[in-house]
């Protein structure tokens, strides 16, 4: 796993500083440290091997080449420093800093929110303290472990680490994965949103890179099958899987919905973003907090594992009374359909439109036409136990 | 106490350099039960130090693993501890009140060459008599809980010795106004105790700690009037002692007359424990001939009676320092405390 630090935006040559707060001890084969302000339980972190040699360098603010220099000088073999740093700061113990006096502010100290496990690559989500409990809360169906002893343990020994950071330095927020910026401004409920859905591209791209047909919807499982909600923006997706996990279904993902050749639907417990009319649909009130726009909704219990597909449904909302249409779509019609709510690589679309085509013709898509929310639910709750897949066709 | 205990409790002094030829083998069924003394004794760090160094071969390297593990996990609750320490003194500062670091925090970081080596699991600090039930307060106020009910609040302030208390994060914290317990503890010239203190930088923040000839004194007052073996506070006076050299009569000075008695006993213990060390022969010379004031002799009988009996011991220890007009403070503060316990239900901080 390669982090690369930040480079963006022509900053200065960056030192690096131990993070403040901090009591530590060197053990035989490790460094072991301690946050002072963290929760008991997250507070405490092993540094093992390469990165505990960094740390051990640090003992005054250096740029990255003299901490390498500092190693070289005490023969000790590091083999990719910017790589270690970069762990630390993702880890929030080691601070960046511009080296030019006047420089930005101080980054407000990093606490662990949690590791979480998105298909089969471990996120460790590290937060400035204003949004550690919102983001924890957001989390928690995907986190994993909030031990900080556990920290570079990742689920299966060759699963990559990746580093999730939110933190803010005076007035500015600053979103950054694997140590790269994504957002840099100053409204904490951004910064929050962007977290997110830096999570759901990195879901995203896992799931395409594993080989996965990835759409842009909701599913649970209803009977034992997994329907997927696809659809243009507004059209009720989140509203709709929220609804249904609340009535029991399970919940299996929302925003990225990956699903492999065999047609088994990945779990990806996100948070169910649900936006202020969606809630006041659902009865589901929106507490203050930094999220003016979005809520970050946990449906709750029951969570699903991997579910096989039952039917995937295209929804459209209609400003006029319809009722409840539902239409089997053809091959041809739902590549049409489900080429626009299809995620995949840059540079990869010949790749994605094949797997979308071999998709389409051995699974079941509908349409369905609505108004009322309300009238909806037992329409899919039906049309999850019709016959299964199409056959394939030649 | 076996041969390889003493190994242990040798382990890192100088005199005691292993020789890996000759270093006994703890058998496999016996280091659990070494690792569980090490546990309870807060020598943790010296069994793995013993291990790592070759004083002490262990069977497989799985069983030198768990003593390393055992270590490890003392050390975690060390950690949590320094950190109730660091965040304790701050508060306290932000208030104007000075709190001291001693015994544990204090001496892992100034009397060994590796911290690691000395694990504890609570903070000890001291603060001025005068601002003692101010700074109990404050931390009562900033979500600190009491472990026990107060007899009351004039009694507390004007005579315990210390408070215990538990931080947010589960640590236990003991803020004292003495640093010794029963008679030693009111006599002692605290103005000479605080002064030269060092400080330890922890999470950059600067702690203060008690002078090395006070971290002395403060041992020697532990290993006489403690109730247990005390082996971690006889290793932390002979660390002291080899760094004190021949400046142990600073000790005695700060012990004053009716302190040189626990001190010169204590001299005597650790020089009986470590024979291998080359303490100050003067310093030893000088034990020997001291003899203890009526109240000292006094104050050391209650002391061992404390050890069986408790509380009231240690009470009658005190109230030896104590003039007539304090002492019927004292008694009386007792007893209408006593009475309002009975009266109400146990609540770790009601007034």
């Amino acid at each position: 796993m390669n982090v690369r630090l930040g480079q963006a935006n022509g900053l200065v040559e960056k030192q690096f500083v131990r993070a403040q707060r901090v009591v530590w001890r060197v053990l035989r084969d490790r460094v072991m440290v301690h946050r002072v302000d963290a929760s008991p339980d997250s507070a405490s972190t092993d540094l093992i091997g390469p990165v505990a040699l960094v740390w051990l360098a640090l003992d005054e603010p250096a740029s990255m080449a003299e901490v390498t220099t500092r190693l070289a000088e005490e023969s000790v073999e590091v083999a990719d420093v910017e790589a270690e740093l970069g762990r630390l700061v993702a880890a929030g113990l080691v601070l960046e800093r511009d080296s030019e006096p006047g420089g930005r502010e101080a980054i407000e100290p990093l606490m662990a929110v949690g590791r979480l496990a998105v298909y089969d690559t471990a996120v460790l989500v590290n937060a400035s303290a204003p949004l550690v409990t919102e983001l924890a809360s957001a989390l928690a169906d995907l986190i994993v472990s909030t031990d900080r002893h556990h920290l570079w343990e990742a689920p299966g020994h060759d699963d990559p680490l990746h580093f999730l950071q939110v933190e803010q330095a005076g007035e500015r927020w600053t979103v950054r994965w694997d140590g790269e910026p994504s957002y840099s401004g100053q409204s904490m409920d951004l910064a929050l949103y962007d977290a997110l859905i830096v999570l759901n591209q990195h879901a995203a791209r896992t799931a395409v890179a594993a080989g996965r047909t990835v759409l842009h919807g909701g599913s649970v499982v209803i009977a034992g099958r997994a329907v997927v909600l696809v659809g243009h923006s507004g059209a009720g997706k989140s509203t709709l899987t929220a609804a249904l996990a609340r009535k029991g279904h399970a919940y299996l993902a929302d925003e990225v919905v990956a699903i492999d050749g065999n047609h088994l639907v990945d779990a990806f417990h996100r948070p169910i973003g649900l936006r202020s009319g969606g809630a006041a649909a659902l009865g589901v009130h929106m507490p203050d907090g930094p999220y003016d726009s979005i809520l970050p909704f946990r449906p709750g219990p029951p969570l699903g594992d991997r579910a096989p597909l039952g039917v995937v449904v295209v929804l459209r909302r209609s400003e006029t009374p319809v009722g409840v249409q539902l239409t089997e779509l053809n091959p041809p019609q739902a590549l049409i359909e489900l080429t626009n709510q299809t995620l995949g690589a840059t540079g990869g679309e010949r790749e994605m439109f094949r797997r979308l085509d071999e998709f389409v013709r051995t699974a079941r898509v509908v349409e369905l036409i609505y108004s009322d929310l309300s009238e909806v639910v037992a329409v899919l709750e039906a049309a999850a136990v019709e016959p299964g897949a199409r056959r394939r066709t030649e | 106490m076996t041969p390889v205990q003493q190994l242990v409790l040798e382990a890192g002094l100088p005199g005691s350099t292993p020789r890996r030829d000759r270093a006994p083998t703890v058998r496999d069924d016996s280091l659990p039960e070494l690792i569980e003394w090490a546990v309870d004794e807060r020598l943790t760090g010296l069994l793995s130090h013993a291990i790592e160094e070759g004083a002490l071969a262990v069977e497989s390297d799985d069983l030198a693993n768990q003593a390393h593990d055992a270590h490890h996990s003392v050390l975690r609750t060390a950690l949590a501890a320094e950190s109730a320490a660091v965040r304790t003194v701050a508060l306290l500062a932000d208030l104007g009140i000075e709190a001291y670091a001693f015994k544990g925090v204090a001496n892992a970081h100034l009397d060994y060459p590796d911290p690691s080596w000395r694990t504890f699991f609570d903070t000890d600090l001291h603060v001025v008599r005068s601002q003692f039930g101010d700074a109990i307060d404050a931390l009562l106020d900033a979500g600190y809980t009491r472990t026990s009910l107060r007899l009351g609040a004039r009694w507390e302030r004007r005579f315990a010795r210390a408070c215990e208390l538990r931080a947010p994060s589960g640590v236990e914290v003991d803020l004292h106004a003495e640093v010794a317990t029963g008679y030693f503890g009111v006599v002692l010239d605290y103005k000479s105790l605080r002064a030269d203190a060092e400080p330890i930088v922890l999470a950059d923040q600067n702690v203060f700690a008690f002078s090395l000839p006070a971290r002395a004194l403060i041992s020697c007052y532990s290993i006489a009037l403690a109730r247990g073996p005390g082996l971690r506070l006889q290793r932390d006076l002979a660390q002291q002692l080899l760094a004190l050299s021949d400046r142990w009569r600073e000790v005695v000075d700060l012990a004053g007359h009716e302190g040189a008695v626990v001190v010169a006993q204590s001299f005597g213990a650790v020089a009986s424990m470590y024979p291998l060390v080359s303490f100050e022969p003067d310093a030893l010379a000088w034990a020997s001939t001291v003899r203890p004031t009526t109240n000292g002799r006094r104050a050391l009988a209650l002391a061992e009676d404390a050890r069986s009996v408790g509380w009231s011991a240690d009470a009658r220890s005190m109230a030896l320092a104590l003039g007539p007009v304090e002492m019927a403070r004292f008694g009386g503060g007792i007893a209408v405390g006593r009475l309002r316990r009975k009266r109400r239900s146990w609540s770790p901080n009601v007034s």
